[in-house]
């Protein structure tokens, strides 16, 4: 899924300026699921809000819907309906939601009150990890099922570095080193003797490096 | 073959020494000149570091370039993480046209530990398709998009090990990862854990990559107690025994300096008795002076 | 009948109660109705005249066994030792078994709303929750009440039918009443059923005060308690709000740290949007320890009471 979580809220506080009448919008779909945009978040949000302009001084009218998912147009439009009621429309969902509701909102003004970080998965409670760059030309098969794009911190494609340390990464902070994981893989698959062919430098045109992805189904048009 | 230096020193089946100076954090050659005084007559080939620790410093190339004035050889040290593979040909262009004769190909330690955190890391290409693109340049005069090159960049070309990184079981398949890709020569960490190495080096020996490739030993003069114990703790895949600190520990500060250059001699003495170490490269990091000083003790004068 | 036998086994046990009531003096379910079957005592008496044959089973008797926080000082408090959990142990797994539809406190999931985020199942500190065919499921012997599936749910999802006080809604709503009726209310106090609740039964609280500064609320555990309830509290009114949750090695429903964690996030957010971090305190008051409740009560009144209110566009 994608992973999210809450921008600070001054930051948030600080691109609504003045704004009286503020729509909160979550989603049902990914930032749900990592507890980041969620109806329960979204609750939580305006209160916090509530709060930060009574501090303040300053009046505030905050309306909230969830919606479905933010990243198909056929669930905006009720949202869209509503929101000529307010000033700005503060959306907790990643940014490509953000983005399409922006697209979709004519004069009004869209803030995001998320910072989306990753694609990835929940290593356990309460923890997600990255996993994916969507570099476009997956390169899973050469390496044991780990991505040396997305679990390398220098996304090499004949790793490790010499900074590998126990199984860790020089960078610290716990983050694995993702040439032992590939290793180890590759090892438990029996694979490892793939470990010497060299991989060739990467055609990067397929990822965002390229320019904006698109996806074009001629077959589901 | 290459108007390298350092090659020749290698094919004649001398013992070579090279070194290695930083380039300053501004724009003052005196500061490379100096180096190069210090050096000069000491060593085969010195290398110049590529923004070491992803903390900004004069590019290598014109570091180079300023050594090899003052009539040093000098080894141009690439990283990966700051350019990309079109700025990587670009500036082996402009070694080759400025008479620089080796090049070492390295990943490049991440932004994180610099001056710059918040850089974005390039990473187009990683050390090993580095090595690959120079050897082509060089040995087919195609650049690594297809194209010709007019007049083949004349390098020498190498690379860098580090048998003390996990996992240890990859480090010689590492090594021969390298080999194939066109390392001609290697340069090693820091060795202080000298049973380690011997262990990596059997391997090496094992499949022969000794003979295709000039191993160069790595070494580093303690310079102080704090430093040791700082190489201990804090550099991932720096290996220093504690017999090593004990060492250090066990001699007044003011000997410290002295007792870290009779470390380093020792370990110079014991690296040349092991087959397949063709040289040594000595990391003085910030401490030049102590080079003349090992080369002298451990007999490596010519 | 041969489910029942099970139970034949604590008749013995069962006469040993005196019905001597202190074990409802601890008991967040009785405190919260004050109707005796919501009580240990009455419980017991239930299961005594369905071995005599004078009550039936049914749902209703069903549902009242699994009326339980699991906080377990009713037997602790238990004149005469009836291992009172054991015997609910074994009464529950009676209904179980019989095929009685029951649900009591434990939670209950909304499959129309639910995301499958599966947060809820990791979150369980019992191991009670887990996704079997595309739907949540709750095992309603495991689950302790605790609440913690509740409350991490994004898509409030999951519900205690009878929170006895202690569900988010109910908690809003007695904050709500204190603060609209109480012209010197300050703040609120929230426990946990371990932590202080026992000791709050025998705090000092001499009489009725006429114009109370704070009100005691209890929440199954501090773990599961909403940061929306806090903001509440602080939009409705209050000067600050106190925390009390069990040491962490004591909680029995590893929510401690998450309280900790939580009332910091919240603390930080407070800071940022100008207002003093420390109208919002946790504090760790181990179970039974009365007087450092009373202590640590005293001293964060005496901190809000510095700070004042909130006011409005003037200094936090």
């Amino acid at each position: 899924m994608i992973l999210a979580e809450r921008k600070p809220i001054a930051d948030i506080l600080s691109h609504l300026g003045d704004a009286r009448r503020v729509l909160l919008v979550g989603c049902h779909g990914c930032v749900t699921v990592c507890s980041a945009g969620g109806q329960k978040e979204v609750d939580l949000l305006v209160d916090v809000l509530q709060l930060a302009r009574k501090a303040q001084g300053q009046a505030i009218e905050i309306g909230k819907m969830t919606l479905e998912r933010q990243c198909d147009v056929e669930f905006l439009s009720e949202m869209l309906e509503q929101a000529k009621q307010f000033d700005v429309i503060l959306s907790l969902a990643c940014g490509a939601g953000v983005q399409l509701v922006a697209e979709r909102a004519g004069s009004l003004r869209v803030l995001p009150a998320l910072n989306t970080t990753a694609i990835g998965v929940s290593e356990q409670k309460g923890q997600w990890g990255e996993r994916c760059q969507a570099c476009g030309d997956c390169k899973l098969p050469l390496t044991g099922g780990i991505c040396p794009v997305t679990r390398c911190s220098k996304s090499l494609l004949n790793g490790p570095c010499g900074g590998s340390s126990k199984g860790l990464c020089e960078i610290g902070n716990g983050t694995p080193c993702g040439w032992q994981l590939i290793i180890d893989r590759l090892e438990v698959t029996g694979c490892l003797d793939q470990y010497e062919t060299i991989l060739e430098p990467a055609d990067w045109s397929s990822a965002r490096d390229g320019g904006p992805r698109k996806l074009v189904r001629e077959d589901l048009k | 073959m290459s108007s390298s230096n350092l090659q020749a020193v290698l094919q004649a089946g001398k013992f070579a020494v090279t070194a290695e100076a930083g380039p300053p954090r501004g724009v003052r050659p005196e500061i490379m000149r100096d180096k190069a005084r210090i050096l000069k007559g000491w060593v085969d080939a010195c290398n110049v570091t590529d923004n070491q620790t992803s903390v900004v410093r004069m590019c290598s190339l014109a570091a180079c370039k300023i050594l090899q004035d003052e009539g040093l050889e000098t080894v141009m040290q690439m990283v990966c993480r700051d350019r990309n593979r079109i700025a990587a040909q670009s500036d082996i262009l402009g070694a080759a046209a400025l008479g620089i004769a080796n090049l070492l190909c390295l990943s490049g330690d991440h932004q994180v530990f610099g001056d710059h955190p918040q850089a974005k890391n390039v990473f187009d290409i990683d050390s090993i398709q580095l090595l690959q693109i120079a050897t082509r340049m060089r040995d087919e005069a195609k650049f690594a998009g297809g194209k010709a090159v007019d007049g083949a960049p004349n390098l020498f070309i190498g690379a860098s090990a580090n048998p003390f990184a996990d996992p240890f079981r990859i480090q010689v398949p590492r090594l021969a990862k390298k080999v194939a890709a066109g390392a001609q020569f290697i340069q090693t960490q820091s060795i202080f854990n000298l049973e380690k190495f011997k262990e990596w080096m059997q391997g090496v020996r094992d499949r022969g990559l000794h003979e295709k490739t000039a191993i160069l030993a790595g070494i580093t003069p303690i310079k102080s107690l704090k430093m040791a114990e700082y190489m201990a703790a804090n550099v991932a895949g720096m290996d220093v025994p504690e017999a090593i600190l004990e060492r250090i520990r066990g001699v007044d500060k003011k000997e410290q300096k002295q007792e870290g250059i009779k470390i380093a001699v020792e370990t110079v003495q014991q690296l040349r008795e092991i087959e397949g170490v063709r040289g040594i490269h000595i990391m003085a990091i910030e401490w030049e002076e102590a080079v003349p000083e090992i080369v002298q003790q451990a007999g490596l004068v010519q | 009948m041969t489910q029942l036998a099970k139970l034949e086994k604590w008749k013995g046990t069962l006469n040993k109660c005196i019905r001597c009531g202190y074990c409802y003096e601890h008991c967040q379910i009785y405190k919260s109705s004050r109707w005796e079957i919501d009580s240990p005592r009455g419980k017991l008496i239930l299961l005594y005249g369905l071995l005599s044959g004078e009550v039936e089973p049914s749902d209703y008797v069903a549902n009242k066994l699994f009326e339980c926080f699991h906080c377990n000082r009713c037997q602790k408090a238990c004149s005469s030792g009836v291992p009172i959990q054991d015997v609910y142990a074994d009464a529950r797994e009676f209904f179980l078994e019989s095929g009685f539809d029951v649900v009591g406190t434990t939670s209950q999931t909304d499959h129309d709303l639910c995301a499958r985020c599966l947060n809820c199942v990791r979150m369980c500190p019992h191991e009670a929750r887990s996704f079997v065919d595309g739907k949540i499921v709750t095992d309603r012997l495991k689950c302790q009440s605790c609440g913690s599936c509740l409350d991490i749910c994004s898509e409030k999802a999951v519900a205690i039918g009878r929170g006895f006080g202690t569900n988010p809604d109910e908690l809003q709503r007695s904050i709500k009443l204190f603060f609209t009726q109480n012209s010197n209310a300050k703040a609120i106090v929230f426990s946990c059923s371990w932590s202080t609740f026992p000791g709050f039964q025998t705090a000092n609280f001499d009489e009725q005060e006429a114009d109370p500064e704070t009100l005691t609320l209890v929440t199954v555990c501090s773990g599961r308690l909403n940061s929306q309830t806090v903001l509440e509290t602080l939009l409705q009114g209050a000067w600050g709000v106190l925390i009390c949750c069990c040491p962490e090695s004591d909680c029995a429903h590893g929510g401690s740290g998450r309280a900790k964690a939580r009332m910091n996030a919240l603390q930080k957010t407070l800071e940022e949007i100008g207002i003093d971090p420390r109208r919002i305190q946790v504090s760790e008051v181990a179970q039974g320890n009365t007087k450092l409740f009373s202590e640590t009560t005293k001293k964060f009144m005496d901190e809000i009471s510095d700070l004042g209110a909130l006011s409005i566009g003037g200094k936090q």
